[in-house]
């Protein structure tokens, strides 16, 4: 066998290798082929799993590295912790196989095959009582070497695929949600049609609505896994209403709210301020609004949010008949996201509790308690 | 819908919905009640629908995939093992139902509520 023609040929053949385990096989058979050459032998291993090719039996037997020396020298390699191959001289150790023969590892060239799911590696041994050309290593390590090269394009190759599934992900996730949220506007058009009072106050209403969904929506995409504010979703639809600062204030630790916690809570919070601001304390001058929110420990752990309004007389002024807002408060919530609600019109303003299974709306929730803020920062 | 409403094409028919957010299971309910349906549900988890399907009369079931971040597929393999035909009415691309599910109806969100009860009606002659 002249090696380099060999060599040669490997190096094409790999080139032109177009999947990532058609190269892995070509590689193996052409390690294997050296080291039958060379009268050693060639090991290649998955994880811990080791699988023993005996240059001249021709067989293979599985082997299990983990309480060999071996395995201590070969498992960083595996674990991928050293890049490229590694020539390991002068070891001397011993592996036993499956049929009780043991064989002498004075190892030669372990090189690391970053395969699809961890590591694989090819090993090569000398066998008990051989001695190896020097022209056959030298051989063996510009193999090495050229495995070392393609391992680190299987690896190029691997980031691109990945990324490439999560473009793919983004964009599917993308047009699902596009998709439901045309739905949702859809059935809340639908739904503000089906209680309103008059054309006037239908489109009034679910041009603000429509407004909330569209603010929250924007929020959620900026934001993305990590889930929007509580506080920021209050402050957003109090100053999309013109809010002044001065008439609220909002307290309770830092909540990041997933999607559907988000969405549910957006619209209930606009419905709240736009009926505080019609009938309620965001109506009057003294009027006032405190929202409030804490975590309830418990064998469920829950969110409390409370607005409460002051400084105004609603009593007279409570809807006669259920609207979008109260229906969104006591049906929605509930049915979304489990929670448990409460809404009030008493002398002072609407007070309206929210007590929502955590796990239904946040990412997270903040432990420490934090200070009373105002509208401004 | 209109017309739907006039010939009650699903009088006497048990449907299931399974659908998470309140405002579309109202308007899916809302189409097929028109219809002439009884509606079963709306269930907005799979453990709803599940008990409903060991505990009701279905003969057809309308479910959402996606419910709060959970796929739905169990129900439409449940329905499926009794014989009861399942309608997915959703967001996600067919590439995202399972090969054993793929012959069932999918509905695009957001859907068509004409389109919904004839699927219904066609799923259970």
């Amino acid at each position: 066998m002249d090696p380099e023609r060999y060599l040669a040929d490997v190096f094409d053949e790999l080139t032109s290798a177009g999947r990532r385990d058609t190269s892995v096989q070509v590689v193996v058979r052409a390690a294997r082929e050296l080291a039958d050459a060379d009268g050693m032998c060639l090991l290649t291993a998955a994880g811990e799993r080791c699988v023993v090719a005996l240059a001249q039996q021709q067989e293979i037997y599985l082997c299990d590295l983990r309480n060999s020396g071996l395995y201590r020298a070969v498992a960083p390699l595996l674990r991928g912790e050293t890049a490229g191959s590694r020539t390991l001289w002068g070891k001397e150790d011993f592996i036993a196989l499956a049929t009780g023969e043991q064989l002498r590892v004075g190892v030669a060239l372990i090189v690391p095959l970053q395969a699809a799911s961890g590591h694989a590696a090819v090993a090569f041994f000398w066998q008990p009582g051989r001695t190896t050309v020097v022209q056959g290593t030298r051989t063996l390590e510009l193999l090495a070497k050229a495995l070392g090269l393609a391992a680190s394009a299987w690896r190029k190759d691997d980031e691109y695929a990945a990324s490439e599934r999560n473009q793919h992900r983004i964009s599917a996730d993308l047009k699902h949600r596009l998709r439901n949220n045309l739905a949702q506007t859809r059935s809340i058009i639908r739904r503000s049609q089906e209680i309103a009072e008059s054309v006037e106050h239908f489109a009034l209403h679910l041009e603000a609505r429509i407004g909330a969904v569209g603010r929250i929506q924007g929020a959620l995409t900026t934001a993305g896994d990590a889930g929007v504010e509580l506080e920021e979703l209050v402050r957003t639809e109090l100053i999309a209403s013109a809010v002044p600062e001065r008439s609220y204030l909002m307290q309770g630790p830092a909540v990041r709210l997933h999607t559907k916690g988000a969405d549910s809570l957006a619209l209930a919070v606009h419905e709240l301020a736009t009926n505080s601001l019609k009938f309620g304390a965001l109506a009057t001058p003294n009027g006032h609004l405190a929202v409030t929110w804490a975590a309830i420990e418990g064998h469920v752990p829950r969110l409390r949010i409370s607005w409460v309004e002051s400084g105004t007389t609603i009593a007279s002024l409570a809807p006669r008949r259920r609207g979008f807002g109260q229906e969104l408060i006591e049906c929605t919530l509930p049915y979304e996201l489990g929670a448990q609600t409460r809404l009030m019109f008493s002398p002072g303003g609407v007070v309206c509790e929210i007590d929502v299974p955590l796990e239904a709306c946040a990412v997270d929730i903040e432990q420490r308690p934090q200070a009373a803020r105002g509208g401004a920062r | 819908m209109q017309q739907a409403v006039r010939e009650r094409p699903l009088q006497g028919l048990c449907v299931l919905v399974v659908e998470d957010d309140y405002f579309i299971a109202l308007e899916l309910c809302g189409a097929l009640r028109a219809a002439g349906a009884d509606v079963i549900g709306p269930a907005r988890d799979a453990g709803t629908a599940l008990s409903a399907i060991r505990d009701e009369r279905i003969d057809c079931g309308v479910l959402d995939i996606n419910l709060r971040g959970h796929m739905a597929f169990e129900i439409a393999t449940e329905l499926r093992a009794r014989g009861i035909p399942a309608i997915f009415a959703t967001g996600y691309d067919a590439s995202m139902i399972p090969d054993e599910l793929a012959d069932a109806v999918r509905l695009e969100k957001p859907v068509d509520l004409t389109a919904l009860c004839r699927a219904v009606e066609s799923a259970c002659l």
